[in-house]
């Protein structure tokens, strides 16, 4: 019988004691992170003659350190018991005690790590995690932050769709939908715009796809960069293109057919720009399943008398439906979240990501952009698990791009034509949106005043250069956090086994389905009040980015991987490496081009984001995004022009230098991690 | 052949250890007590539990049931780095990063050991296995069976308290297959270290344990020494295992004192047996301890089919207590054909009494 004495209780116990008497539990609401000297009047010891359940918390510390000096069979019981109890008494106490004018303090943060690496201690030592107490921490960290994070701002919609001043309701819900008179028309618009981009960037995905992988042409090189210009191009630049060519001041609509027409609003541009912006996503998920088709299949039906045509019909087209419909459906989601294109692009046409948008900044109506918020939700949600469970793992492990055996057969002729043809318009048509967007910058005023001047760009090294600076930061902050949330819940959710592990999967992977919208007003009505105060700050943002963006770092984690023995790591850990060690020297160098991916597609995709961000940008902190936004929204299109301009170069740049670090096969797969999610 | 006594070398005890992976009871109740520098082999079919019991001694899978000890310690719980186990793995998991040299040090490494103690640790236990000069290659510029090598030295050179094979030598050919586990075996019992060999080739079995393990289905079957196991077999499932066998209706006539007295047919013989009831039993006859004649006593048949392997020649024989194999290696009477009526003598010491009636 084995005796032992417990030294992360002890340990814990006297952090604990440190803590609470020594590191304000509370701060004054926005300086959580900042000790001042009258600050020691908030520690939880100083706090426990209000608040007498910070007694319990210094009980639990003591008895912990007693727990440390004794003899005991099973160090793991205290640690797991204490931890648990420490978890709940801290969050519950900060609610309790983070009340105006006060919110959560450094205190509240340190006691409640001491009380997670405890239980982390007590979970792996009890052998309910089969590994150490890093990894056992790793996990229970992550689920906090997205239980914090993810769901509870999804909570917070639904709470507030359902509560007002008057209490709660469940009523109100049903209230609110009946005065809101709009409602059909508002989901019909989008429900009927995802269908339509659905369909078209399908079709288009397909054409681009067989074109790309299966044409001997040269023109395929330039269908595969096409892929990339979503990826670097902010949401609404498309819309705003598609303004200057066929707006009011059109060029093709004023300049060459001499029209004054505003037509191109509503449905036709939106439609126009999406199936612009989401046809690349379509295109990459297809051309990933034509890749993977195994050529065997093909050939034994042309060896069984069927002509190319035949087996082009009666075999390919077939073996690609999965993939067409999970990129049919991935565009479905990508439609109901756009908010940008909407938002300039929509006139009169109003959908759902734009009318949660006014309720909160024009009708300041918090109920309303919650029912609507939840709508919108649910039909993301339905679509995402349509996808997950009716195709299977599909979507979600990333093919990988390994050469099958075999020749995969030449498209028919007369396909090949014509889909080259296809495609070489589109890409031609693309090319006009981006040299439209890019000679915006250089006008005096679009279809008014052609004349060229850099004025737009004088003004934005006046005006713009904070926000730049703000969103490149921000990013550069964020990328790494991201990187490493996304590739170590990777490697948990694959490598380990744990209670709970399909719901942290599931709910890592739900934050790429929750439109960024609804994460936005989540965010502000979860935490605008204490005790988790945090709107306005810097530090909202970099979390909505890592949360948002994370998916990325989980699909690069996920698919590099599957490529590495599990053996390998087994292999580290009975050599006496701890699961730290074996990540940072094992994993971490066989990983590495997935790392430098998922740091290049989060950095790349905060500086593009709006639809979550719109909400959370400050006058301190504001965001390049938002800035151009309102130029487009107020008709200033050369400084917006300008501003965008800037921004695709610096992410070009950005994609290019990741080329240049990993290859280019490393690339193409963080690029499908970073299409997709 | 005795094993020097090694300071290091533990006693691994098994409590009833259980596993189960959702519906599937993966590993049930088992329990074994290894002595230290002892080779125990865990042998049996595909499945039966055998790799999932060693992962639970290396702490590599969670303990569903039941308490695993390692000299003294408790470790059911500790995290496989708190061990003191090392393994040498089926695909061997040489890191493709890392030179075969820096593969060797790795463990070292991790217990920041003094660089020169390390240096020699590493050239040392490389010319134990037979490695030397290949320091500077990368894992994937080597050979099976230096792979193989590799691996061996990276998990000996830290003089582990317990050390762990899941089929080493399964991706190697029949050849080399026969060499390495010799040297394996010297090896260890030069070092007298305690090991547990996980294997489905009972050859390999046979050929390299102190004791073997048969499991079946997650269950231990029998624990004993090779020749116990041949020579006694608890079951049918061990016999069958362990070696050739047939199984014939027999009738037990008398017992006394670990003998028996049985009838096969019409030939009468006294075997040795554990005490088992009188009556009817199954009677486990080896092939290669059964005389195949043109004439004289003995059951009477027609040989069905003739393998002729070279050193032996496999007959099966249609009796009338149902169909029999029989290896020759004698060969007196040249390779008979099929066709041939003979008569079968069943030789004492390779007919066992099968408990549990027939
Ligand atoms: N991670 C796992 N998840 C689910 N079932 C598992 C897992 N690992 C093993 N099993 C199941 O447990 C049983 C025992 O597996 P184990 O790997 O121990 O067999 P084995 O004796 O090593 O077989 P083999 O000789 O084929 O290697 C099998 O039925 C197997 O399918
Ligand atoms: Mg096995």
């Amino acid at each position: 019988m084995t005796v032992a004495r417990n030294p992360a209780c002890l340990l814990g116990g006297l952090g604990l004691l440190l803590t609470a008497s020594l590191v304000p539990f509370v701060a004054r609401e926005g300086q959580a992170l900042w000790l001042r000297p009258g600050d020691l009047s908030l520690t939880a010891l100083a706090l426990a003659d209000r608040h007498p359940g910070f007694w319990v918390l210094a009980a639990l510390a003591v008895a912990w350190v007693a727990a440390g000096l004794i003899r005991q069979e099973r160090p793991d019981r205290p640690a797991r018991w204490g931890g648990t109890a420490g978890c709940v008494l801290v969050l519950s106490l900060t609610w309790a005690a983070g009340v105006k004018p006060y919110a959560f303090g450094p205190g509240a943060i340190l006691a409640l790590a001491i009380c997670l690496l405890v239980l982390a201690y007590g979970l792996s030592r009890g052998g309910y995690i089969r590994a150490d107490t890093f990894i056992a921490a790793s996990i229970l960290a992550l689920a906090f932050f997205i239980l914090l994070f993810i769901l509870f701002p999804i909570f917070s919609v639904l709470r507030n769709s359902v509560m007002d001043a008057s209490g709660l309701r469940v009523g109100l819900f049903f209230e609110t939908l009946r005065r809101y008179t709009a409602l059909w028309r508002v989901v019909r618009n989008s429900l009927g715009l995802a269908l339509f981009v659905g369909v078209t960037s399908t079709l288009i995905g397909l054409a681009f796809a067989l074109a790309a992988t299966r044409s001997r042409s040269r023109l395929t090189i330039l269908l595969r960069s096409f892929s990339l210009l979503p990826i670097i191009t902010p949401p609404f630049v498309v819309g705003m293109a598609i303004i200057l060519l066929f707006g009011l001041q059109g060029f093709v609509t004023s300049q060459l057919l001499g029209l004054k027409t505003r037509g191109i609003f509503g449905f036709p541009g939106l439609a126009l720009a999406q199936t612009l912006s989401f046809a690349p996503v379509a295109f990459l998920v297809i051309a990933s399943v034509v890749e993977s088709v195994n050529p065997a299949l093909e050939e034994a039906s042309l060896t069984l008398r069927a002509g190319p045509w035949g087996t082009f019909w009666r075999v390919t087209l077939p073996l690609l439906r999965p993939g067409l419909a999970n990129a049919f459906l991935l565009t479905i989601i990508e439609s109901l979240a756009d908010f940008g294109n909407p938002i300039i692009l929509g006139g009169e046409f109003e959908v759902l990501s734009t009318e949660i948008y006014f309720s909160i900044i024009g009708r300041f109506d918090q109920t309303l952009a919650a029912t609507l918020g939840l709508i919108l939700l649910s039909f993301s949600l339905a679509t995402f698990l349509l996808q997950r469970y009716w195709l299977g793992e599909r979507s979600y492990v990333t093919v990988t791009g390994k050469p099958p055996s075999g020749k995969p057969m030449p498209l028919p002729r007369g396909l090949e034509i014509a889909l080259l043809s296809f495609c070489a318009a589109w890409c031609a048509f693309t090319l006009v949106i981006y040299v439209s967007v890019v000679s915006g910058g250089f006008v005096e005023i679009w279809g008014i005043n052609n004349a060229f001047t850099l004025r737009h760009y004088q003004q934005l090294l006046r005006d713009g250069m904070d926000a730049l600076q703000t969103t490149l930061i921000l990013a550069a902050i964020s990328a790494p956090l991201t990187a490493v949330v996304g590739i170590l819940l990777a490697y948990l959710v694959v490598r380990h086994r744990f209670p709970g592990r399909g719901a942290l999967e599931f709910t890592s992977m739900l934050s790429f389905a929750v439109p960024g919208t609804v994460i936005g007003i989540g965010y502000v009505m979860a935490f605008n009040q204490s005790p988790f105060l945090l709107t306005g700050t810097a530090t909202i943002l970099v979390i909505s980015f890592i949360f948002r963006n994370m998916p990325v770092g989980i699909r690069s984690g996920i698919a590099a991987l599957a490529q590495i023995d599990k053996a390998l790591e087994e292999a580290s850990v009975t050599l006496r490496a701890s699961f730290a060690t074996t990540i940072r020297r094992i994993v971490l160098p066989l990983i590495r081009p997935a790392i430098i991916s998922a740091l290049v597609f989060s950095f790349v995709r905060s500086v593009t984001a709006i639809s979550a961000v719109v909400f959370l940008v400050s006058a301190k902190w504001q965001l390049s995004t938002k800035v151009i936004l309102d130029q487009a929204e107020n008709g200033r299109y050369g400084l917006a022009t300008s501003y965008s301009t800037v921004l695709i170069v610096i992410m070009a740049l950005a994609i290019a230098l990741m080329y240049l670090l990993v290859g280019k096969r490393a690339a193409a797969g963080g690029l499908e991690g970073g299409g997709l999610a | 052949m005795t094993a020097q006594a090694n300071p290091q070398a533990a006693r691994v005890v098994l409590e009833q250890i259980s596993k189960r992976f959702g519906q599937t009871v993966a590993v049930d109740q088992v329990s074994l007590a290894i002595a230290p520098g002892e080779l125990v082999t865990l042998l049996g079919p595909s499945g039966c539990g055998k790799t999932t019991t060693l992962r639970m001694v290396a702490g590599l899978e969670t303990v569903g049931g039941g308490r695993i000890y390692i000299g003294d310690a408790e470790v059911t719980h500790l995290p496989p780095n708190a061990r003191d186990v090392t393994m040498v793995f089926q695909s061997y998991a040489l890191f493709p990063h890392l030179t075969v040299f820096e593969n060797v040090a790795y463990g070292l490494r991790v217990l920041k050991r003094p660089e020169a103690e390390l240096q020699k640790a590493v050239r040392d236990v490389l010319e134990l296995v037979g490695m030397p000069g290949l320091e500077g290659r990368n894992p994937s510029a080597l050979s099976g069976g230096q792979q193989q090598r590799v691996a061996v030295a990276r998990a000996l050179v830290m003089q582990p308290k317990v050390l762990l094979f899941d089929e080493p030598l399964s991706n190697l050919d029949a050849k080399l297959r026969k060499r390495m586990r010799e040297e394996i075996r010297l090896l260890q019992q030069r070092l007298g270290i305690t090991a547990i060999y996980v294997t489905h080739d009972q050859a390999e079995a046979l050929a390299i344990s102190d004791r073997i393990v048969v499991m079946d289905r997650g269950r231990v079957s029998q624990i004993g020494t090779p020749l116990e196991l041949y020579k006694a077999p608890a079951n049918r499932f061990v016999a069958e295992f362990i070696g050739e066998a047939n199984f014939l209706p027999a009738q037990l006539e008398s017992v006394e004192d670990g003998w028996a007295g049985i009838r096969i047919g019409s030939q009468r013989l006294r075997v040795q047996s554990r005490p088992l009831a009188v009556g009817p039993v199954t009677v486990l006859a080896r092939p290669e301890a059964i005389r195949i004649q043109t004439g004289g006593e003995g059951l009477a048949g027609t040989i069905q089919k003739v393998s002729y392997l070279g050193s032996s020649a496999d007959y099966t024989v249609e009796t009338d207590l149902g169909s029999v194999l029989v290896t020759d290696y004698s060969m007196q009477g040249g390779v008979l054909s099929a066709g041939t009526a003979v008569r079968l003598e069943f030789l004492p010491h390779g007919v066992y009494p099968l408990p549990g009636a027939s």
